[in-house]
């Protein structure tokens, strides 16, 4: 299983934790979503077909776009 | 075929710019949904959606799924003229049937009709519009709602019992002179004569149209809205014996009069049901306790006066006063004083309670000895005692699946009889054997009297009470037990469960750590370096220093302040107190700090197989201390669980803790399995083993961290949640936290479950016999009313009879 960390510093209330968690759970592959509230960072572990990419595309599009 | 609907939808819990953005995309994602937009002002979704392919409900759950809620309008009505079984639904099936109503439930023995609707798509006034149109009466409430029902349902009573009166009154002289005839009291010629059956007709004829005015009213609502139930039996049966008797009675066709038989049988069946209006007002007895439960007023200090106010008028943070003897007005929290308060009435536990400076007390329990200051935290419809009620009322309100069959059988089972009444009567006038000359009674009346008593004898109302009387009881009596059950579907499948999964921290554990041991190994005394190691362990967030600073206080052990001190991970705490180096910490710690634990070897391997925890104290590189620590069972576990094994149940603890500490505790308390090392996360796939193995579980937790696990399992319980029970997950609530509630819970469930198979299977034998008997004529109709009437009392004091059984 894979892992990565992002920043999202568009997380500003339990809803987004909410959001983030429950559409990035959706995405096939994806394992494990914990997002936190207070260092604003969104930990996802992951197995194939999900990719980073796909990952960071979908943030953007729910309008929680990553840190670079 | 494709059907466009459009919706408002009032949505709550927006914060966030986002929030509009995600509930339209979770609502794009459902299929057939058209358009979707939500107006973050005003809090509304309009959606525009496909009604062949999706509907409201499933609208519903995207938008509860994505995190928000609906502001659901919630409506409570009473329905006085619900008769049976087929009648509650026929009305489910309308008021399922309107857009924006959801979740309907309908109790036939409590009479209410509960239901979730949309606000913006249809109103509370539409909703009874439709009830009324449907055939159905209801009992406007306003203000206080008990008291209106309660006087409404007095009222019912009390009519009921003059309808009563007035069939006996009319119906005993008239079976009196009509079994005079055929008992040779007075001559047959007599019983005969037309002056004679008038009389009778006379008397028959009050009965028949006022005494039973209200089976005509029901059957025609019933027969008009396209179904039938018992009052068309009714009406039927004892129609036709009283309109066959007047042609007779003018001598127009020759043969007996039976208006002695109609006349019985609607006084007999006023007679179940008075009995049954009576008895069903005690199934609701326990809710009418709960609410008796609450004080009326309550001594608040505002500015150093103390004032009496009405319990409703308390705000929150009013600081009231309870003296000894009275009752805690609303949940909240001590702020000064020293008392023992009786909470039996809501936990049912039978030992007060110690209270002081910070605890939790709760309303409605009752103070003992001393008086006391606190601060309201929860008051209104928030206290634990009005959550217990709603909780309790919406339980009684759900249906059993159990329930599902019988509703099954009566919605066929009334047209069946008129069909099997039929046969009845055809099969008697074609095959009936021939009857003795002079007998006075001809083929076609013969025919037609069996038919009545096939007609009466079927009446299903018994089926329709014999689950829900049950649950109102069992859920009732559950609730002044402390054990607070959510649905009746919980109930049912707690009475079948064969395995309970008790998690350990919390649940079998009180689980907050204690020091149970000090092994002194110092050539001081025994203070000084617990005081150290104490004083050190203050500034560590960690739960065993906790465990280590309570016990000083405990101890009344004064602590100092260390002149440096430092955290160590994983390792322990190291400081410099009074110009000595301290080290507190585990095993590898010492280790790592080169400290020899040899003198405690023995110690350590004897304590570790015990489950405890070990801490060790090194002042100055030498260990003088080993502090115990460990999670003590909670009393009364042992003994719950003792029980548990006496009702044939398996026990399984389940926990985090390694395979050692698991085990020393198992070894405690006497569990049959053990499943260590368990992951939080992984509960609820253990749990989901269990069952994959055929088993029926039942998962005990603490409701908030084991939520997964106690939705998984059959029936979740959450043991101890104390005031947070709208929180818990889980099916079954305890308001205690004595394992000992579990034992009631299922002793509780398996009285219900038992007492509702009794009941059905007495309203459906009673059934399965009688209406042969009564096909092959070998019942009079008045006997089966008899029977009729006798069926449903009995399923009544059947459940009525749980709330004496023994639950522990």
């Amino acid at each position: 299983m894979e892992s990565v960390e992002y920043s999202v510093p568009a997380i500003h209330c339990m809803h987004c934790v909410h959001t983030i968690k429950t559409e990035l759970g959706d995405l096939n592959g994806v394992k494990f979503v914990e997002a936190d509230l207070e260092t604003k960072k969104v930990d996802v572990h992951y197995d194939a077909p999900a990719t980073p990419k796909a990952i960071e595309d979908l943030l953007a599009e729910i309008n929680y776009p990553v840190e670079k | 075929m494709s059907e466009i609907k459009q919706v408002t939808l009032p949505v709550t819990g927006m914060t966030c710019a986002n929030c509009a953005t995600t509930i339209e995309r979770n609502l794009k994602k459902e299929k057939s949904v058209l358009s979707a937009a939500v107006n973050l002002s005003n809090e509304r979704a309009a959606v525009q959606y496909d009604a062949s392919g999706t509907n409201l409900d499933a609208l519903i759950r995207r938008i509860e799924r994505a995190g928000y809620g609906i502001a659901l309008g919630e409506a409570d009505l009473w329905i006085k003229s619900l008769a049976d079984a087929s009648d509650v639904s026929r009305l489910e099936k309308k008021l399922k049937a309107i857009d924006g109503v959801l979740r309907v439930s309908i109790n036939l023995s409590s009479e209410h009709a509960r239901m979730n609707y949309v606000p913006t798509i249809v109103t509370l006034n539409e909703i009874k519009q439709v009830i009324r149109k449907a055939g159905f009466e209801m009992v406007e409430s306003g203000g206080d709602q008990v008291d209106v029902e309660a006087q409404a349902r007095k009222a019912e009573i009390d009519q009921q019992r003059k309808l009563l009166i007035i069939g006996i009154l009319f119906s005993l002289p008239l079976l009196v002179l009509s079994m005079g005839g055929d008992f040779g009291l007075f001559s047959m010629e007599m019983a005969q004569k037309t002056w004679f059956r008038l009389i009778l007709m006379t008397l028959a004829i009050p009965v028949q149209f006022y005494v039973g005015w209200q089976y005509y009213v029901g059957a025609y609502k019933s027969i008009r809205s396209g179904s039938a139930n018992m009052d068309v039996l009714v009406a039927l049966g004892s129609s036709t014996a009283f309109l066959y008797s007047i042609p007779v009675t003018f001598g127009l066709i020759s043969g007996h009069v039976y208006f002695e038989t109609s006349a019985i049988i609607i006084t007999l069946i006023r007679l179940g049901k008075f009995l049954e209006a009576r008895s069903k007002g005690k199934t609701s007895e326990a809710i009418k306790k709960l609410m008796g439960l609450q004080p009326q007023t309550a001594h608040v200090i505002r500015g150093d006066v103390e004032t009496d106010v009405s319990v409703d008028d308390l705000a929150l943070g009013d600081v009231i006063l309870v003296r000894p003897g009275e009752k805690v007005p609303v949940d909240g929290q001590v702020l000064e004083g020293h008392s023992a308060v009786d909470e039996s009435m809501l936990t049912g536990e039978p030992i007060p309670v110690e209270k002081s400076k910070g605890d939790a007390v709760i309303g409605a329990t009752l103070n003992k000895t001393g008086s006391f200051k606190f601060e309201a935290t929860k008051v209104g419809k928030d206290t634990t005692l009005a959550q217990i009620i709603r909780l309790v009322e919406d339980a009684q309100g759900s249906k059993a699946p159990i329930q599902r069959l019988a509703d099954q059988v009566s919605a066929v089972f009334v047209p069946a009889v008129i069909v099997l009444a039929i046969l009845t009567f055809l099969g008697w006038y074609f095959l009936g054997p021939a009857l003795p000359a002079g007998s006075g009674v001809s083929q076609f009346s013969r025919a037609l009297i069996n038919m009545v008593a096939v007609l009466v004898i079927a009446c299903p109302c018994a089926m329709g009470l014999a689950t829900p009387t049950a649950i109102m009881v069992g859920t009732g009596k559950g609730a002044t037990n402390g054990v607070l059950i959510k649905t009746s579907e919980a109930l049912e499948r707690l009475g079948m469960v064969k395995t309970v999964v008790l998690d350990k921290t919390g649940t079998i554990t009180r689980g907050e750590p204690q020091v149970t041991d000090l092994l002194d190994l110092s050539e001081s005394n025994e203070t000084s370096w617990f005081e150290m190691a104490a004083s050190l362990e203050k500034f560590s967030e960690h739960p065993l220093g906790e465990a280590i600073v309570h016990e000083a206080v405990v101890r009344s052990i004064p602590l100092t302040e260390p002149k440096s001190f430092q955290s160590e991970t994983g390792l322990g705490i190291t400081g410099e107190i009074n110009g000595k180096s301290v080290i507190v910490g585990n095993q590898r710690m010492m280790e790592a700090k080169n400290i020899s634990l040899l003198k405690v070897d023995k110690n350590i391997s004897r304590m570790q197989q015990e489950g405890k925890t070990l801490v060790f104290v090194a002042v100055d590189n030498v260990l003088t201390g080993m502090i115990a620590i460990a999670d003590q069972v909670k009393d009364g576990s042992v003994d719950a669980i003792k029980e548990m094994h006496d009702m044939d149940l398996e026990t399984v603890m389940l926990t985090g803790d390694n395979q050692q500490t698991a085990k020393a505790v198992a070894g405690q308390v006497g569990v049959d399995r053990v499943i260590s090392e368990v992951l939080p996360a992984d509960k609820s796939s253990e749990i989901k083993k269990l069952q994959e193995n055929g088993l029926n579980v039942v998962m005990v937790g603490d409701g908030i961290n084991d939520a997964p696990a106690l939705t998984q399992a059959d029936v979740g319980i959450a043991i101890g949640t104390g005031t947070d029970i709208a929180m818990a997950s889980a099916q079954v609530v305890l308001v205690s936290g004595d394992l000992h509630g579990v034992v009631k819970a299922i002793r509780l469930s398996r009285y219900t479950l038992r007492t509702i198979k009794q009941n059905l299977f007495w309203a459906f034998i009673y059934n399965v016999i009688l209406i042969p008997v009564a096909a092959f004529g070998l019942l009079i109709p008045m006997l089966a009313a008899g029977a009729m009437a006798f069926s449903s009392v009995f399923v009544v004091s059947n459940s009525l009879r749980l709330n004496r059984k023994k639950i522990g």
